[in-house]
């Protein structure tokens, strides 16, 4: 067998082969030091991304948040105003509490620009919580190294059973304490 | 005995006790971590696979001192082979380990936010931002929002296999993304 390549090893490193490919795999992989390297970087990633914030949180990502992050700061900010987080050595990790009339959303589409309307980022389909009318977007203070705006305008888009409404911008403001 | 020994001479040097100690060193070298590795696919936790590890090597040396095995180029394979039997016994041995195979073993260990690495969080940032939207949405799904394959199918129409291939598909440009960066 030569070298699976990245995609089947991501597979093995998953558990989601079917038994006979995973056994082809790991004949390959115990005589290729190749494939353990790839393996050792999948492993790697795949624990980074587990120990990662997520780019939104669900209401249960949110408890477990706050079960690691005591008194974890957080920022509520209304549809249509700006608000600032304040990050720094005392609250590395905060989270901005967007409200929202969610009560009838099937789907929330999640868009930051830049202060000059260029893309940063987009997210279809994010997680939200109806109930309380919120979406929770996390932010530490390793983010201050991405080097882009501090100053973040969020739209969102929500899809009800009678079409898509976009939800006023938001003006989330960053200030990342010198450390 | 050096690191670059073949598979068939470090058998013939742990069978004959000349330089075995060398011989078995390099052969730990070579073989623990992907025993490791193959255990944290297929036990429960880091500690069973940390065990297999030992286990694993205790066997493979106790068996190449007693010229059990008749060709040394087959190494690889027996020891690979000693692993699945060892990891078919310890799944046995307790049936909840492999019902939590999966999970548990990339779970086991909590990681905070705030204990990584500044810079691999940055990369892992900007190489997921340039993965294609259906992939990046995939992953997100599958990591932060605790979604099944079935569920985040539905959710972008598709049936539970194709997500997973998507998902194998992103995780290894991730990767490969991650690694050109210096992960």
């Amino acid at each position: 067998m030569s070298c699976p390549g990245f995609e089947l090893a991501a597979g093995w490193v998953l558990g989601e082969l079917e038994s006979a490919q995973a056994e082809l795999f790991e004949g390959h992989y115990f005589e290729c030091d190749a494939c353990l390297a790839r393996v050792e970087q999948l492993e790697q990633l795949v624990k980074l991304l587990g120990g990662s914030l997520p780019p939104i949180l669900t209401p249960q990502k949110h408890r477990e948040l706050k079960a690691l992050y005591p008194g974890l700061l957080a920022v509520t900010v209304a549809p249509g105003q700006r608000q600032t987080i304040h990050l720094g050595a005392g609250s590395p990790v905060g989270v901005w509490v967007m409200r929202a009339s969610l009560g009838s959303a099937e789907r929330v589409d999640f868009e930051a620009r830049d202060p000059d309307g260029g893309v940063l980022f987009a997210m279809s389909d994010v997680p939200f919580d109806a109930d309380r009318g919120e979406i929770l977007l996390p932010c530490q203070l390793h983010y201050r190294s991405i080097g882009g705006p501090v100053e973040m305008h969020v739209r969102l888009t929500v899809t009800e059973p009678d079409g898509r409404r976009p939800v006023t911008e938001y003006v989330l403001d960053h200030v990342f304490e010198n450390l | 005995m050096t690191l670059e020994a073949s598979d068939a001479e470090l058998v013939r040097s742990i069978r004959a006790g000349e330089g075995a100690e060398h011989a078995e060193a390099a052969l730990y070298h070579r073989f623990s971590r992907r025993i490791e590795l193959y255990g944290l696919r297929h036990l429960s936790t880091c500690e069973a696979a940390k065990d297999l590890v030992q286990e694993v090597l205790s066997r493979v040396l106790t068996a190449l001192r007693a010229g059990r095995l008749e060709d040394p180029e087959r190494l690889a394979s027996f020891v690979l082979g000693t692993c699945r039997n060892l990891s078919s016994e310890l799944r046995r041995s307790d049936r909840r380990q492999a019902a939590l195979a999966r999970a548990g073993a990339l779970m086991d260990e909590v990681v905070l936010p705030t204990t990584l690495e500044e810079r691999d969080v940055v990369r892992l940032m900007g190489c997921l931002s340039a993965l294609p939207e259906r992939e990046a949405t995939v992953v997100r799904m599958s990591f932060w929002e605790d979604r099944d394959a079935q569920a985040i199918g539905a959710r972008i129409g598709a049936s539970a296999g194709n997500v997973r291939v998507i998902r194998h598909r992103a995780v290894a440009r991730l990767a490969g993304c991650m690694n050109a960066a210096g992960l």
